[in-house]
C-alpha cells in the first residue's frame, strides 16, 4: 500500500505494509542510510530519528504510525553539519566508530529542542536508550552541554537585536 | 628489475602521475621482505601510496581499517608532519588490501611510524631540489611548509604541485632527514579527528551503507548449536524470495533486509545438532576445575615456586573465572559481494582486507588478484572483524545468483554467532615468609586454545601475521589439528608469564584444552583476562601482608619500571589515601600490554541493591610518546568503558551448545548513565612506542574489584562482578 510521509521537509510516498518498520523504509525505500541498523527491537537507539519533533526508536516503529507525520533524520537535522549539536559535537571529538552518532545526535537534539539547559540529570534521562560500543558517552555529555551554552549565547544575540 | 628510484632500504618507490605528478610508494614495516619472496625480484608493491597531483591535491591511503580507533587521523599526523603539509587537506583513502592489511594487536601507529614519516621527508626533500634546480638556488636556502617550497632570500615560491612533475624525475633520497621533535607541528598534537564530520551528518559509509543497482539482501539461519548443520527447511516461499543454502546454512534472499527477514522468520528450519549439543558453559568450567589442579604447560619457571609455597610459612589459594565474552560492534556483521565479468567484488567492513579477499578467492576459485575489495567505514571491531565469516557467506552465496547481495546479521545472530573471548579458569597460589612478605606466585591458566581455533580455521586463508613465528610453525608441524591440552597457546597466558613484581619464585603455567566454540580476538585478547586475574590476586597478597596496595605494588616494582612510573602517576592524580565521600572506596591496577603501560584508580560505592556503582577512574598511559593525545585520551575512556561492560554487565553463556544471550536485553552494554568520570594522565617517556587501542581494558575491572574490596572487604574473583 501507499503511505504518505514527510521526511525531513519533503512530501514521500512509500509502498510498504503498514507493518514494516521505519527504519527500512528509510534506509531502503528512500536512501537515507545515516539511521542505522543495530539491535532491531529498540534496545540502543541507533537507528532514533524525530517524530513531530520527538525521539522515537525507527527500528520498532511500525511505518504506518508514521502516515501523515513529520520525520525528521540525521540528514535533515542541517545540511551542512551546522546544528549547534554536530558542531558540538565536532569541537569535542565525539565519535569514534561513528556509527551509534546518528541515533546520539538526534537523541541530543530532541533533548535540547524541548531542553535548552537540561541539568546532567536531563541529560542522563534522555541519553541512557543510546548505547555506544566505543565508549564516548563523557564526550556526548560534555558536547550537550556545549551546545547548550551555543544555544543560549544565540539567544542572547538574538534578545539583543 | 627493481625500479631505480626504490632505495636502498627498500622502503620507497616514486613514479609519475598522468597530468605531472608525483607519487611515492611506500613499504611498511614488516613487508619489507615481500617483493623478494612474493615478486622475485621483478616488482615492487607498496602497501600505500602518497600522491601528489599537479593541481596541487595530496592524498594518501592507509592500509589499516578505521575501526573508532583514529587511525586516520593519526597516520595522516605521521606523514604530514614530514611533507610540511597541513594535515586536514590531505585526503585520505583506503587501500585495496593487497598485502596484509590486518589491524590487531594495536599494531598500527607502531608499524608506520618510521616509514610514514620517512616517506614524508623523502618528498619533501624531492619537491624542494626540484624547487632549488628550477630557480638555481642551493636547496640549503629552500623552505618547505603549508605544501609549498619558498626561497625566502628572493621571495619565490612554488606550490607541490608545480613541483611534483619535475621532481617525479629525481631519485629517491636513501637516508632523507627526519624533523627533530623540537621541530613537530602536528605530532603530539591533538589534532581533530579527520572522520568527525562526516560521522555527524550521516554521511560515513559503512558496510551496511553500500547501495549497488539490483542489489539483494540475505538473511542467513545458521545452526544454534556450534558445528551443526542444515537437515532440511519448510514452509512458504514467495516468488520474491530465493532459499540458498550455504555452507553455514541457508541463506534467505529478497529485495531488502526485512522482506527477507520477515520470511525467514516463517520458515522451519530442521538442524543436524552435531556433537557439541551438550555442551555448556558449566560443563567447560567444571572440566577446567579438574585440570586446574594438574600441572600444565610450563611457561615461566623462576625458582622453585612449588617446593617455596610448600615450605612457606603461610599460603593462600583463590580461584578466578571468566566467561565468554562477545564483541558486540554496533554495525552487525556484513559483507555485499558481486560476481561478475570474471572478478569478485566485494565491499566490507573489516579489520583484514586482505583476508577477506584471499576467502573469496577460494571460494570463486579465482586468482586473488581478480578480488576487488572496497573497505568501508566499520562501526567498530574489537577484533571481531578479523575474521572473515560473514565474507565466505556473501561470496558463496554471490557465486550462486546473478546479484549483488548484501548477507547481514541481526543482533541476534551478532551475539549468537561471534568468535568468543574465551572461558577462562585460573588457580593461583602464594607463599608467605614469616614476615608476610611473598615469597612464590604460582598461577595456572587454564582455557580452550584461541590460537588452535583460529589457526585451524584460517590456515587455508592464512595464518594472522601476528601470531608470533614459533607458534605458527609449531602449529604447522602439528598439521593444525592435535591441539591437545600438552599445548600452551601464547595467548591464553599473555600478560600472566612475565609477572611484574619482584617475587623470587615464579610459576606460570597454562593447559589449552580443544575447542568446540569459535573463539576469536576480544580487544585486548589474553590480557584482557589476565590483567583482572594478577591485578587481582596481588591485590589480596598485599591484604595478607597488611601493606596498602598501592605501596605494596610499588615496592615490588622495579624502581625505574615503567610498570611504576604510571602506578605512581595515577595514584598520584586520584588522591590515592586522602579522605573520600562517605562508603566511597578506591581500587587500583596496572597492566602492561602491546608495549604500553596503563595504571587504573576506580573509586566505587556500593548501592542498596548491592549493586556497584563506579564513579570516577583516573588512568594514566605510557605509550612512549602520543602521536596525537586527544585520541590517545579518547581510546583510554572507550577501553575503559569496554571493560566496564565485562567487569559489570554482560557474559555469554553456553546451554546444551548454544548460547543463551542474543541482544542487549541480556547482554547489556554499560549504559551513558553508568559510564564514570574519566581522567586520562599521559605518561610522555618518550620510550619506544606501544599500542593504544587495546591497552586501556586489562586493568579496569581488577581496579573496580579491588575497589569494591576496599569498600566491603568481600573479594570478588568472578566476572562479571556480583555481590549478591
Amino acid at each position: 500500500m501507499a503511505i504518505r510521509l514527510n521526511v525531513n521537509g519533503v512530501e514521500r510516498s512509500v509502498e510498504a505494509t503498514a507493518d514494516t518498520p521505519l527504519l527500512w523504509v528509510l534506509r531502503e525505500d528512500l536512501r537515507l542510510t545515516g539511521t542505522k541498523f543495530s539491535c532491531g527491537r529498540g534496545f540502543c537507539g541507533a537507528c532514533t530519528v524525530h517524530l513531530d519533533g520527538q525521539p522515537v526508536r525507527s527500528c520498532s516503529l511500525p511505518v504506518g504510525a508514521a502516515e501523515g507525520k513529520n520525520v525528521t533524520t540525521i540528514e535533515g537535522l542541517s545540511s551542512d553539519a551546522s546544528h549547534p549539536v554536530q558542531t558540538a559535537w565536532i569541537a569535542e571529538n565525539v565519535p569514534q566508530c561513528g556509527y551509534c552518532q546518528s541515533g546520539q545526535i538526534m537523541s541530543a537534539a530532541a533533548l535540547l529542542a524541548n531542553n535548552p539547559r537540561p541539568s546532567d540529570a536531563d541529560i542522563d534521562t534522555a541519553m541512557s536508550g543510546n548505547l555506544c560500543r566505543c565508549g564516548t558517552y563523557i564526550r556526548v555529555r560534555r558536547a550537550i552541554h556545549r551546545a547548550a551554552d551555543q544555544l543560549a549565547e544565540s539567544a542572547e544575540r538574538g534578545g539583543e537585536r | 628489475m627493481i625500479d631505480p628510484g626504490l632505495t636502498r632500504r627498500g622502503f620507497l618507490v616514486a613514479s609519475s602521475l598522468a597530468g605531472g605528478g608525483l607519487a611515492l610508494g611506500v613499504s611498511l614495516g614488516r613487508s619489507q621482505a615481500a617483493p623478494a619472496a612474493d615478486a622475485g625480484d621483478t616488482a615492487f608493491a607498496p602497501d600505500v601510496w602518497i600522491r601528489i597531483e599537479s593541481d596541487n591535491r595530496i592524498s594518501f591511503q592507509i592500509d589499516r581499517a578505521e575501526i573508532g580507533q583514529g587511525v586516520m587521523t593519526a597516520l595522516t599526523q605521521l606523514l604530514a608532519e614530514e611533507l610540511e603539509v597541513d594535515p586536514t587537506s590531505v585526503e585520505v583513502g583506503f587501500a585495496p588490501g593487497d598485502k596484509m592489511q590486518m589491524v590487531g594487536g594495536s599494531s598500527s601507529i607502531r608499524r608506520s611510524w618510521e616509514p610514514l614519516r620517512r616517506a614524508g621527508a623523502a618528498a619533501r626533500e624531492m619537491l624542494v631540489r626540484a624547487a632549488a634546480e628550477g630557480w638555481g638556488v642551493p636547496e640549503a636556502e629552500c623552505v618547505a611548509s603549508g605544501a609549498q617550497v619558498r626561497h625566502p632570500a628572493s621571495g619565490r615560491s612554488a606550490s607541490y604541485g608545480e613541483l611534483a612533475a619535475r621532481a617525479a624525475t629525481y631519485p629517491v633520497p636513501e637516508e632523507p632527514k627526519l624533523k627533530e621533535p623540537a621541530e613537530w607541528k602536528t605530532i603530539g598534537q591533538p589534532l581533530p579527528r579527520l572522520d568527525a564530520r562526516s560521522k555527524v551528518d550521516g554521511s560515513a559509509q559503512f558496510g551496511i551503507d553500500v547501495e549497488l543497482s539490483g542489489l539483494r539482501t540475505a538473511v542467513v539461519l545458521r545452526s544454534p548449536v556450534f558445528g551443526g548443520t542444515l537437515a532440511g527447511y519448510s514452509g512458504e516461499l514467495p516468488d520474491d524470495v530465493t532459499a540458498v543454502e550455504i555452507s553455514s546454512g541457508l541463506a534467505v534472499v529478497a529485495d531488502g533486509y526485512w522482506r527477507a527477514r520477515q520470511v525467514a522468520d516463517g520458515l522451519e528450519v530442521e538442524w543436524d545438532e552435531g556433537e557439541h549439543a551438550s555442551l555448556s558453559s558449566a560443563s567447560m568450567t567444571d572440566a577446567f576445575r579438574e585440570l586446574a589442579l594438574e600441572r600444565g604447560k610450563s611457561l615461566t619457571d623462576e625458582g622453585d615456586a612449588i617446593g617455596e609455597l610448600e615450605r612457606s610459612a603461610s599460603s593462600i589459594e583463590a580461584i578466578y573465572e571468566l566467561p565468554f565474552q562477545a564483541h558486540a560492534t554496533m554495525e552487525p556483521q556484513n559483507c555485499t559481494a558481486w560476481v561478475h565479468d570474471g572478478i569478485c567484488e566485494i565491499w566490507v567492513p573489516t579489520q583484514n582486507l586482505n583476508g577477506a579477499r584471499r576467502a573469496a578467492a577460494k571460494i570463486c576459485e579465482i586468482d586473488t588478484e581478480r578480488v576487488v575489495a572496497h573497505q568501508t567505514m566499520a562501526g567498530g571491531g574489537f577484533g571481531r572483524r578479523a575474521e572473515v565469516d560473514f565474507v565466505s557467506e556473501a561470496v558463496e552465496l554471490a557465486n550462486k545468483i546473478d546479484a549483488p547481495v548484501r548477507v547481514l546479521f541481526s543482533r541476534e545472530d551478532d551475539i549468537q554467532h561471534d568468535y568468543y573471548r574465551p572461558l577462562t579458569y585460573h588457580r593461583l597460589r602464594a607463599g608467605f615468609d614469616a614476615e608476610g612478605q611473598p615469597t612464590s606466585w604460582c598461577h595456572h591458566v587454564v582455557g580452550p586454545s584461541l590460537i588452535a581455533d583460529i589457526a585451524s580455521r584460517s590456515a587455508a586463508i592464512y595464518l594472522p601475521a601476528w601470531v608470533p613465528g614459533p607458534v605458527v610453525r609449531g602449529l604447522r608441524a602439528l598439521g593444525l589439528s592435535v591441539i591437545g591440552s600438552w599445548i600452551a597457546d601464547p595467548t591464553t597466558a599473555e600478560g600472566a608469564r612475565e609477572l611484574p613484581y619482584e617475587i623470587a619464585n615464579v610459576c606460570v603455567e597454562a593447559t589449552s584444552t580443544g575447542r568446540a566454540v569459535p573463539l576469536g580476538f576480544w580487544r585486548s585478547v589474553g590480557h584482557s583476562h589476565n590483567g583482572f586475574v594478577v591485578e587481582g590476586f596481588i591485590d589480596e597478597l598485599a591484604a595478607v601482608a597488611g601493606v596498602d596496595p598501592f605501596e605494596f605494588r610499588r615496592r615490588l616494582l622495579g624502581e625505574h619500571s615503567r610498570n611504576r612510573g604510571v602506578l605512581e602517576l595515577a595514584a598520584e592524580r586520584a588522591g590515592w589515601g586522602n579522605p573520600l565521600p562517605a562508603g566511597h572506596a578506591l581500587g587500583i591496577a596496572q597492566h602492561e600490554s602491546f608495549g604500553s603501560f596503563v595504571a587504573q584508580v576506580a573509586e566505587v560505592s556500593i548501592g542498596d541493591a548491592q549493586e556497584i556503582h563506579v564513579h570516577r577512574v583516573v588512568c594514566a598511559v605510557d605509550c612512549g610518546r602520543a602521536i596525537n593525545p586527544d585520541i590517545v585520551t579518547a581510546q583510554m575512556e572507550g577501553a575503559i568503558a569496554f571493560g566496564l561492560t565485562a567487569a559489570l554487565k554482560s557474559e555469554i553463556t553456553l546451554e546444551r551448545g548454544r548460547v543463551v544471550q542474543s541482544n542487549f536485553h541480556d547482554f547489556p552494554l554499560l549504559r551513558f548513565n553508568e559510564m564514570p568520570e574519566v581522567e586520562v594522565h599521559i605518561l610522555e617517556s618518550g620510550a619506544e612506542l606501544g599500542g593504544i587501542g587495546e591497552v586501556g581494558t586489562p586493568p579496569i575491572a581488577s581496579a573496580v574489584a579491588n575497589a569494591v574490596y576496599a569498600a566491603t572487604g568481600k573479594r570478588l574473583r568472578k566476572l562479571p562482578l556480583r555481590l549478591s
